[in-house]
């Protein structure tokens, strides 16, 4: 908090002394990405790792990737011993009765009834830690960006492009072990048609079955960062105009935009997870 | 001066389009629930054509925003 | 139990506006990338947005249709 505020206050000091720093670039400086230069990461950043790995991937440790091992941290912190103590209760042949097992139960439950047991069926059971970590990740990077001081790590094209591929990985995988190593070439086109359409046909089914997880990329990077560049320009209002009326109107505008990103990362978490169950499915079944 | 006008038509041009886009929408949905209201049997053919429809017009306003953004990048 | 259906029917479909630009941005820009290696400037790009169109239509609609037979309900373009 003191840092978000300390990044305002140098603005405008900035801008009394003569230099211009507009603000658009403080709006900028929030929403891209920096590498980390102070204490231990800054470090670490210095020596190991400031030579690109295989030439061409910068693997320096940056705010996002900071922001991505919290969401990890909290994964792994909530949810071991919850698992612990279900597997605890479930051997002597009883529910768990603690409140904060039930609160997270409730989600994965919800989950687990709502996206990923209509779509699979029967083989519930061995799909569903991927789209419950998908699911989890989702949300707590998304929540993580709301903390004032902090940002989002799903609202960039990186992020969400890496998760995005991980559907595509899974539905092409899956297509693979259901219907043998010639799928792309047979699978994905209706059967049933003479051969000259299924040339034409081959190239639209090919680019409608990437299409899919570029759409689900693009919608999660929209959801995030418009929300957070919502919340960023209104801040920056009061700042701009410097006058205490703007503010009494920004405020809590401020503060309804923020309650609708809290409900934006529920929705777009669960929307994430649902079409990666569903296309995950329809590649499954036999077109 | 001249350096601003691209931003500013590129603003003007995705909002007003994303307009037209809204009212399109919405004029359908109001159609489609009104007739899902009156007959509740054909629900399921009446969602299936305003879908179809809804991903026209939607098309044609993102379009309209596809344009906004390459002007932005020109300039 | 129905209307959950309902809205999975409803989620499934959101995206399908969004993929027909993408489908006339990604053959336009195939086209756009041929001509400018083989130096004929429109041609190309304008073939290659028109294949787009066709092929964003033919897909949204076949995506459409596919969602009708499967909520049970007969074809589309059936006459009465």
């Amino acid at each position: 908090m003191y840092r978000f505020m300390g990044i305002f206050q140098t603005a405008i000091a900035a801008s009394s002394h003569g230099e211009s720093e507009k603000p658009g670039d403080v709006v900028v400086h929030h929403l891209t990405d920096h590498v980390i230069d102070w204490g231990l990461i800054g470090h670490i950043n210095d020596t190991f790792l400031s030579s690109k790995l295989f030439g061409v991937f910068d693997m320096r440790i940056t705010r996002w990737v900071v922001m991505m091992w919290i969401a990890v941290i909290l994964c792994l912190v909530i949810f071991i011993p919850i698992a612990i103590k279900i597997r605890r209760a479930a051997t002597r042949g009883e529910v768990s009765s603690s409140r904060w097992v039930a609160l997270w139960e409730v989600m994965i439950e919800y989950i687990k009834q709502e996206v990923i047991e209509p779509n699979f069926g029967d083989k519930t059971a061995k799909v569903s830690p991927y789209f419950l970590t998908v699911f989890f990740f989702i949300l707590f990077c998304n929540i993580v960006g709301l903390i004032p001081g902090m940002s989002s790590a799903t609202g960039n094209l990186a992020v969400t492009g890496a998760l995005a591929t991980l559907t595509l990985v899974e539905m092409i995988a899956i297509g693979f072990m259901k219907h043998g190593p010639l799928w792309i070439i047979t699978g994905i086109v209706p059967h049933g048609l003479p051969k000259p359409i299924y040339l034409v046909m081959w190239p639209i089914e090919l680019v409608s079955l990437f299409m899919k997880p570029v759409v689900l990329m693009i919608r999660l990077f929209a959801n995030m960062l418009a929300g957070h560049i919502m919340i960023i320009v209104f801040i920056m209002l009061i700042i701009m105009f410097e006058s205490f009326f703007v503010a009494m109107g920004a405020i809590p505008g401020v503060i309804f935009v923020d309650m609708l990103e809290l409900l934006v990362a529920f929705v777009q978490a669960y929307v994430f997870t649902m079409l990666s169950a569903i296309f995950v499915a329809s590649c499954m079944e036999s077109h | 001066m001249e350096l601003g006008l691209a931003y500013l038509g590129a603003g003007l041009g995705a909002g007003l389009a994303i307009i037209g886009g809204g009212i399109g929408i919405g004029l359908l949905a109001k159609g489609a629930l009104e007739g899902m209201a009156r007959q509740p049997e054909v629900m399921g053919q009446l969602r299936t054509n305003m879908i179809l429809a809804i991903a026209f017009v939607e098309g044609i306003a993102l379009f309209a925003l596809v344009i906004a953004i390459l002007l932005v990048f020109k300039a | 139990m129905n209307s959950r259906r309902d809205n999975r029917e409803y989620l499934r479909y959101s995206s399908v506006g969004i993929e027909l630009v993408l489908f006339v941005l990604i053959f336009f820009g195939c086209g756009h990338w041929v001509d400018r290696k083989f130096g004929t400037l429109p041609v190309f790009s304008l073939i290659g947005g028109l294949i787009g169109i066709v092929a964003g239509f033919y897909v949204v609609f076949r995506t459409i249709s596919s969602s009708d037979k499967r909520s049970g309900n007969s074809d589309m373009k059936t006459p009465k």
